[in-house]
């Protein structure tokens, strides 16, 4: 015998009625947790993004925390180097001869001066001089070099 | 003497203007090393150095470069009197210009105290044939000495493009070698008598 044999038949019914709505109310909480999934899933992928751009503009100012605007005057001439801070100004004189074409003397005739004349040391960095973010800095052809 | 010009006077001109131009570009801060330019007429520019380390900062040396013929020739350098433009004499210049022999590794404060003991042989870029003759830069690049009998072998043609012979060169060397070393005024005072400074208070009764 089964649980419900006792029962009418309208019973029953409004059993089944019940269930029913009882389902719907599930599939309700379901339909709406499911929203609800989908908005933070979509809020995760906008902050993940968001993370993503951040780390890229810090990445990005780190860099140039990392890099000098060093106007470099080859005799007489001015021509813009970004250099690295890591860079040997041996390296930084050697870009800025080849962009001005000053290819007739080997690098090691050109000395690296300062505003005031000072003599700067083409085996040091850019960054031990700390020159900030900007320099101008000159490339001084050595008296008789050629001769 | 006035040397006439064999180069077309466009190209030697087109070429001056182009030093003048890029001598302009940065004015300011060659003003800031005592450079002067007053008058930059082709062919010729007139620049007066002063000493900025000393204060009051003096004018120490003025040239005139001439870009007659550049650049088949270099331009000549001449040193004037900054205020009537007459050419000096080697000897009312007033001016020296030195060079000592390159000492790689060695430190600038050693240098110096050889420099100072005279264990170092300096030689002159300012040089003159006599007393009451026209001193001259004896410097490659510059005309004066290429046209010296002592340089024959040394053509200017083997220098140009090199980058020497510019306007910003030849200042460049006039400034390192004679006036940067400038530091400081030397007085020599050749009194009789010299009256003794005395404090007041410091007076007995």
């Amino acid at each position: 015998m089964s649980e419900s044999g006792n029962k009418s038949v309208e019973q029953l019914e409004r059993e089944a009625e019940f269930l029913k709505k009882e389902i719907e109310s599930v599939d309700e909480v379901i339909h709406s947790e499911e929203k609800i999934k989908h908005d933070l899933e979509k809020r995760e992928h906008e902050v993940e993004e968001e993370a993503r751009r951040e780390r890229e503009k810090h990445d990005h100012d780190h860099d140039h925390d990392h890099h000098v605007r060093i106007t470099m005057v080859v005799n007489g001439q001015p021509v813009v180097i970004e250099a690295e801070e890591k860079e040997k100004l041996a390296e930084v004189r050697r870009r800025a001869l080849h962009e001005t074409q000053n290819l007739a003397q080997p690098p090691e005739n050109w000395e690296i001066k300062d505003e005031a004349g000072t003599v700067l040391d083409p085996e040091k960095h850019v960054g031990e001089y700390h020159f900030g973010k900007e320099v101008t800095l000159f490339l001084s052809l050595k008296a008789g070099a050629a001769g | 003497m006035t040397v006439p010009q064999v180069v077309d006077p466009g190209v030697s001109g087109a070429k001056f203007d182009r030093e003048v131009a890029a001598y302009r570009d940065l004015e300011p801060t060659y003003r800031k090393r005592g450079w002067l330019l007053l008058e930059a007429k082709f062919p010729e520019v007139f620049v007066a150095f002063a000493a900025t380390k000393l204060k009051p900062a003096p004018i120490v040396a003025a040239v005139i470069l001439d870009f007659t013929d550049y650049d088949l020739q270099p331009p000549s350098v001449r040193f004037v009197d900054p205020f009537t433009r007459e050419k000096l004499l080697a000897s009312n210049v007033g001016f020296q210009m030195f060079r000592r022999p390159p000492m790689p590794g060695v430190p600038p404060e050693a240098i110096a105290a050889l420099m100072q003991q005279g264990g170092i042989q300096l030689s002159p870029l300012l040089q003159s044939n006599r007393q009451d003759d026209y001193p001259f830069l004896c410097l490659p690049g510059v005309r004066e000495y290429h046209d010296n009998p002592a340089h024959t072998g040394d053509s200017w043609l083997l220098h140009r493009g090199s980058g020497e012979g510019s306007l910003a060169f030849i200042l460049e060397k006039i400034w390192t070698y004679g006036v940067m070393p400038i530091s400081g005024y030397q007085v020599q005072l050749l009194m009789p008598n010299i009256p003794l400074g005395m404090t007041l208070q410091g007076i007995s009764e």
